[in-house]
């Protein structure tokens, strides 16, 4: 290191100085991924002008055909180049960001959990990225996880201008929400996420949903039209309007169908049925059960409960499934 | 089978008469030869010992018989026990704690590893060993610290402590009233406080779980300060477990308990139990008495406004408290209970406006929408219908809500039934 000194080179893209680093020599952009078993040879590591380039081919693919197993493969090869050359600068960040966020759309926990391991460790460094973005995904993945003592230890580490912040905010305000049982607020905020994190959302989502319908069918008697619950739940947007809501509505309908729920029948009407054919046709009266209409459907709360009750007993009692996640 | 005439084979090789071996011993040597509790305590103090030798247990004669053991004891190894000590002590005067650390850790572990031959009467060496080596370990990470290097001396102490508890809790030889079992809790302690401190508290539960399989007498008999701080951090760990009703049990049972507030080190004691008491109490509608607030200045500033704000349901004063106060809350360990604090607050509220309207049976939910406004809190119906649904749900209110009519209807009898009745 001091002979590099010495020769004034001081390059500013390599944090840790070892005589022993590589410099790439690969000038393909694209490499699929092949865990290293041993010392790579430079002839198939890529140097970071090179990979800059790849970055670039990376976003347009994605755009263009949206193959998860390609691009997955594609970011890991590098991210290793990036490791190999100890490279750790911006770069580095925008890359594990990229990434991050692609296995989050795709709902690959544990690739997510990898880059924002990555990212965390660089953030630390002083590096720049888009810090507040990802710490709001940190938050929000607490929130799934149920860590109580990790929500604290980010909690006791932010900083005021982060707490305005407002990927930090939404997601603190998720946070408190499910910390408190506001449903009411939680589904709202489902509504109104900020960059990736309705993804993170997702993960709970289920899980909150079946836990707002126990609540809600313990308090409410005797019934609650489906319209009001995919309110209350974020299946409909708060103020939606026409055909948005409608299907929102259904959304709802099908999901309380799949759970079981008990639906209050419609009313009775006599009708008048047409049986035979013919000299032989007689009118009959029949009563029969109208059918109601997706406005007006609603579920029985009281039938409902023990449902709703076991349905939450299962999804809380599974406990959490923590992909690929490094402290 | 005295002691002396088990020496392992190497003090025999080293060709010294028995008769002179008594006096030229070292300390730690001749303490462990007469199984002297005392002589044992002050070979491994660093300074003047005090109150260590009466944590032992009343009533256990200290100079007791000796060990049944078979297990030889290394006298060179307690003689570099003694040399390690007199360096440390020395090291520690000077300032320089990091050193005096190492250097004292050597000598536990060589005596750890020589203990198995011991009895109860040197259980109080035993504590003022830890307890030092602790103490050493604090201040030479301090002093790491201040020099921007990494702290490394507790996780150490953790270690050499751990093996202090096996020697308490693998004590197969002796007769129960000599056993070293007796020390099993004491350690324990030290290892939950250096836990605490470094912020493991997960190895916490590993240490609880060794407790299986070990056959010690009830904890009923152990020394009461014994007693009383591991119920505290038991209490501590229940509750960050949420598991708020048995970290009442033992937090109350610490509390009433505790020792008359003589010292410094008491009432700071008795200041964390309660940070963390105050909050589950609360949950059951318990509030801190004013003598808590006259001993412990410090907690009527931390939660003195919330709790009023909680008994009164002021809602809006709740949340802005809650906000300003995140810090200290979190500091102390009990941001997210006092977070969960709210809906007893808004039960007060609700139960407020029941009592004005005289305790009927039927309440309009706007009557809640204006009580909650005037509280100082922005809501819609919306909001305190999932409110009021979250009383409803957790207990904390009988009856049920008519969402066409925007009603609530309750039961009765007993419609806010009284809080310590009802399941955290």
């Amino acid at each position: 290191m001091a002979a590099a000194i010495a020769r004034g080179e001081e390059n500013k893209d390599v944090i840790d100085w070892d005589e022993y680093t590589i410099v790439g020599l690969c000038q393909k952009l694209e490499k699929s991924y092949l865990r290293l078993t041993s010392a790579p040879d430079p002839a198939t590591v890529r140097p970071l002008p090179v990979l800059r380039k790849t970055l670039d081919l990376l976003g347009q693919k994605w755009k263009q055909d949206q193959n998860y197993t390609y691009i997955c493969d594609q970011f890991k090869s590098l991210r290793q180049d990036l490791t190999v050359q100890r490279i750790k600068n911006e770069f580095t960040v925008k890359v594990y960001e990229s990434h991050a966020r692609i296995a989050l759309e795709k709902g690959d926990v544990g690739e997510y959990n990898q880059c924002q391991a990555q990212l965390k460790e660089l953030y630390r460094l002083g590096l720049p990225g888009s810090k507040d973005e990802f710490l709001g995904y940190r938050i929000l993945y607490m929130v799934y996880t149920l860590n109580r003592t990790e929500q604290v230890k980010i909690l006791s580490d932010l900083t005021p201008p982060e707490t305005q912040s407002p990927p930090i905010r939404h997601a603190l305000g998720v946070r408190m929400a499910v910390s408190t049982g506001d449903y009411h607020t939680l589904f709202q905020l489902y509504n109104t996420c900020p960059y990736m994190s309705v993804y993170l959302m997702d993960l709970f989502l289920e899980r909150e949903r079946v836990k707002a319908l126990k609540t809600l069918s313990r308090a409410f008697r005797p019934s609650l039209r489906v319209a009001y619950l995919a309110g209350e739940l974020g299946f409909v947007v708060a103020g939606e309007e026409g055909e948005r809501r409608r299907e929102g509505v259904l959304e709802c309908w099908e999901w309380l169908k799949g759970l079981g729920a008990v639906f209050v029948p419609g009313p009775e009407v006599e009708v008048e049925v047409t049986l035979g054919k013919g000299k032989k046709a007689k009118v009959v009266k029949r009563v029969m059960k109208k059918e109601v209409g997706w406005e007006d459907v609603a579920v029985d709360m009281k039938a409902s409960v023990g449902v709703f009750l076991a349905k939450m007993n299962e999804v809380v009692g599974k406990g959490v499934d923590i992909k690929g996640q490094i402290a | 089978m005295s002691l002396l005439s088990r020496l392992g084979p190497k003090s025999q090789s080293q060709g010294q008469s028995q008769k002179t071996f008594k006096s030229s011993t070292s300390p730690l040597g001749r303490a462990f030869l007469n199984s002297d509790a005392t002589a044992a305590a002050s070979a491994v103090a660093l300074g003047p010992t005090y109150g260590i030798l009466g944590s032992v247990g009343g009533d256990v004669d200290l100079a007791a018989a000796e060990s049944e053991s078979e297990v030889d004891v290394s006298l060179a190894d307690l003689a570099a026990a003694d040399d390690a000590i007199d360096e440390a002590r020395a090291q520690f005067n000077a300032g320089n704690y990091p050193d005096a650390f190492a250097t004292y850790n050597y000598a536990a572990q060589l005596i750890h590893n020589n203990a198995a031959s011991t009895a109860r009467w040197f259980l109080a060496a035993l504590f003022q060993l830890n307890l030092n080596l602790y103490s050493l370990a604090v201040k030479g990470d301090e002093t790491l610290a201040n020099s921007h290097q990494k702290t490394r001396c507790l996780e150490e102490a953790a270690r050499t402590m751990n093996k202090a508890f096996s020697v308490c809790a693998t004590d197969r030889f002796n007769n129960i009233n000599q056993s070293r079992k007796w020390g099993v809790y004491y350690i324990c302690n030290l290892l939950f406080r250096t836990y605490f401190k470094l912020n493991q508290i997960n190895l916490a539960s590993n240490l609880i779980r060794s407790f299986r399989g070990v056959d010690l007498p009830d904890l009923s008999l152990y020394p009461i300060a014994h007693v009383v701080t591991y119920r505290y951090y038991m209490g501590v760990l229940a509750f960050y477990d949420e598991q708020y009703r048995k970290a009442q049990d033992d937090l109350s049972f610490a509390l009433i308990n505790f020792a008359p507030l003589t010292t410094p080190a008491r009432i700071h004691n008795r200041k964390l139990l309660l940070t963390h008491l105050i909050p589950i109490n609360l949950l059951s509608g318990i509030s801190p008495s004013d003598v808590v607030y006259s001993n412990h200045p410090e907690l009527s500033d931390l939660f003195g406004d919330l709790v009023n704000a909680i008994e009164a349901g002021k809602l809006g004063s709740f949340d802005e408290l809650l906000q300003r106060k995140q810090k200290g809350l979190i500091r102390a360990g009990v941001y997210l209970t006092i977070e969960r604090c709210r809906i007893i607050c808004f039960r007060n509220l609700a139960r407020r406006v029941f009592l004005i309207r005289g305790k009927p049976t039927r309440l309009e939910l706007q009557d809640i929408l204006t009580a909650v406004t005037v509280a100082g809190c922005e809501a819609d119906m919306d909001e305190i219908e999932c409110m009021v649904a979250n009383l409803i749900d957790k207990g904390l209110l009988k009856g049920y809500i008519s969402h066409e009519k925007l009603m609530l209807v309750l039961s009765p009898n007993n419609a806010f039934p009284s809080l310590d009745s009802v399941p955290v």
